[in-house]
């Protein structure tokens, strides 16, 4: 499930639109993805990037309990942006279906 | 590697190893520039993102929600770690480095120092003038003031002369560098009472210097010495266990423009005490002035807040302006939305009433409102009996009538199923092990309906609920009244 509903008007509807739209949201997704692996990076090598607890937990092991407040927000941002990933995925199919469908007219 | 030094005579690691310590504060540094350079990055991939969207008629909504807290921006939630480590980063890796240097220095033989010691930030301790302390610690606090004067804390006031202008780190590696028979003798002194003739320390006064010289010291810190000096009151309660943070001055006003707004201003923190919250919500929906009464503002800028004994009787306790806030900055405890102040400053006086009163603690700690009862709560803030009933036996027939003879009224829930989750209800929307404020019931409605106030407050939403006598019953154990009565204003309001 993504930001768009199946009942959502857009204001693109030319299959060509759509494609592009689909696209450009998975361009947005990939360099999301490159993105967060440089989010992780910043502790060091990371076990496993979908798991953003597991970095924290990293985070906090290396430079200490103090710094708590820290490995709550790199769980909580790192979730937020994997979140955003699958929604941008989402919608892309979401784009392309829609495409499909205009081209079928 | 273990550099000399660094293992105390029992075995037991007192220092760091500096070298590897070191190499983190380098990776600290490090990691503060990658941190900064994402968020940076980020910020630019979310305005590509909304443009995309924008494009294709789509206006980006509320982003999802990763937890009960998170009601703000995406990118905020985001980049706010990033940038906190980019910013704060570098002065923690300067710190360590500081500290590194210190042991360097004491393994090289050129500073005295327990390597053990915490070490508080600010300019390096003078080792002379510590290890002078020390000395002057070990010839005088045995000191008596003769017969008259033989439980006078005379060797704790003495010591107390010769350290108090110390500078923080000095007076951190004077405590550290003291034994435990050492800290021992000095709690003893600091409770000593007067004696047999009216003498001796009868109103606290080296107990209070001495408080008020530690309370100079950091949290962390000061936590060190709250369990050895026990017969210390300090200033501040202490934070709930396995937790850091830092008390910050609250900047803003006691209440609201349009005075106290319970929905708005009332939001609960890491804190387990939603028993007392609610019990603040419960009075002011019967009695919204109730509090204005109840807690002010003194000329030294500190706030004195009311409660009540178990007699009854008026308790005025005075807090700073102060707030216990995470490392991040964020609040632990209640929260101060729009920078209303009234209900974290209540918290924080009544964790220090609560700690004297009624847990028989030597120190203050918010872990003492941590799990409790709503009559309780309503009895400690109006010095009037609470009533408790379960639920089972009830109806909101009866509610209705206690809430129309201007009754406060906490309901809680059941605990919830052994790893069930914290919510008892398939919606999550009905918290478990849980106190509620009543905030009405409609007996017109069919079925006749009750509307409860969660104190997580607005940003969890799930503030407001509203049930009907069925599920009240099946989610609810026990409700407590209390007839408020407010007493006389001791400050005549």
């Amino acid at each position: 499930m993504g930001y768009i509903s199946a009942s959502d008007q857009l204001t693109v509807t030319t299959a060509t639109d759509l494609k592009g739209a689909a696209a450009d949201l998975q361009e947005h997704a990939r360099r999301l993805r490159l993105l967060i692996q440089a989010y992780a990076d910043v502790l060091g090598p990371v076990d496993d990037l979908d798991r953003p607890e597991t970095w924290a937990g990293q985070f906090a092991d290396t430079f200490g309990q103090t710094r708590r407040g820290w490995h709550d927000g790199l769980t909580t941002g790192g979730d937020a942006v994997l979140t955003m990933i699958s929604m941008l995925n989402s919608d892309a199919f979401e784009l392309q279906t829609r495409a499909q469908k205009a081209g079928s007219h | 590697m273990r550099g000399p030094g660094l293992v105390g005579d029992d075995g037991k690691i007192v220092g760091i190893e500096p070298f590897q310590t070191g190499l983190l504060a380098d990776r600290l540094d490090a990691a503060a520039k990658e941190a900064g350079g994402v968020s940076r990055q980020l910020a630019t991939i979310y305005d590509d993102i909304e443009a995309t969207y924008r494009r294709i008629g789509i206006r980006l909504g509320p982003p999802p929600r990763v937890d009960r807290w998170d009601d703000t921006r995406l990118d905020d939630d985001v980049r706010s770690p990033l940038d906190t480590i980019a910013s704060q980063a570098p002065g923690t890796a300067a710190d360590i480095r500081r500290r590194v240097q210190m042991l360097y220095d004491y393994m090289n033989g050129k500073n005295p120092l327990n390597p053990g010691s915490f070490f508080v930030n600010g300019p390096l301790p003078d080792p002379q003038k510590v290890t002078d302390a020390v000395q002057f610690f070990k010839d005088h606090i045995d000191d008596s003031g003769g017969f008259l004067w033989s439980n006078a804390a005379q060797g704790a006031d003495e010591v107390y002369d010769d350290i108090k202008d110390l500078s923080p780190s000095e007076l951190d590696a004077f405590l550290a560098a003291l034994t435990p028979d050492q800290l021992k003798d000095l709690n003893n002194q600091l409770g000593e009472g007067s004696s047999w003739w009216g003498g001796g320390d009868p109103d606290t006064g080296v107990q209070k210097n001495y408080a008020a010289l530690l309370s100079t010291l950091p949290i962390a810190v000061l936590d060190n010495y709250r369990s050895v000096l026990t017969n210390l009151h300090f200033p501040e309660p202490a934070l709930m266990k396995d937790q850091t943070g830092q008390w910050l001055p609250a900047s803003g006003t006691l209440f609201g423009p349009n005075g106290i707004d319970i929905k708005h201003d009332l939001v609960q923190g890491q804190d387990g005490d939603c028993w007392f919250l609610s019990s603040l919500a419960a009075i002011t929906e019967r009695d919204p002035h109730f509090f204005e009464n109840h807690i002010k503002q003194n000329p030294d800028g500190t706030y004195t807040a009311l409660f009540y004994n178990d007699d009854g009787k008026p308790v005025q306790i005075t807090v700073d302006n102060t707030l216990p806030h995470d490392p991040t900055g964020r609040l632990l405890y209640a929260g101060t939305p729009d920078n209303v102040l009234w209900v974290a400053l209540y918290e924080k006086a009544y964790t220090v009433f609560r700690s004297q009163n009624d847990s028989g603690h030597t120190f203050d700690t918010y872990d003492d409102i941590n799990g409790g009862w709503g009559g309780t709560g309503l009895h400690d803030l109006t010095g009037v009996d609470s009533t408790s009933t379960p639920t089972q036996g009830s109806s909101l027939a009866a509610l209705a009538a206690d809430l129309q003879k201007g009754q406060a009224i906490v309901t809680g829930t059941h605990a919830p199923p052994p790893n069930g989750g914290e919510f008892l209800d398939l919606n999550g929307t009905i918290v478990g092990s849980h106190a509620y404020s009543v905030e009405s019931v409609d007996l017109s409605a069919k079925p006749p309906t009750i509307t409860l106030l969660n104190p997580w407050g607005a940003p969890s939403g799930i503030q407001e609920i509203t049930l009907t006598e069925t599920q009240w019953k099946q989610y609810f154990g026990e409700y407590a009244t209390n007839p408020i009565k407010r007493p006389p204003s001791i400050w005549g309001f």
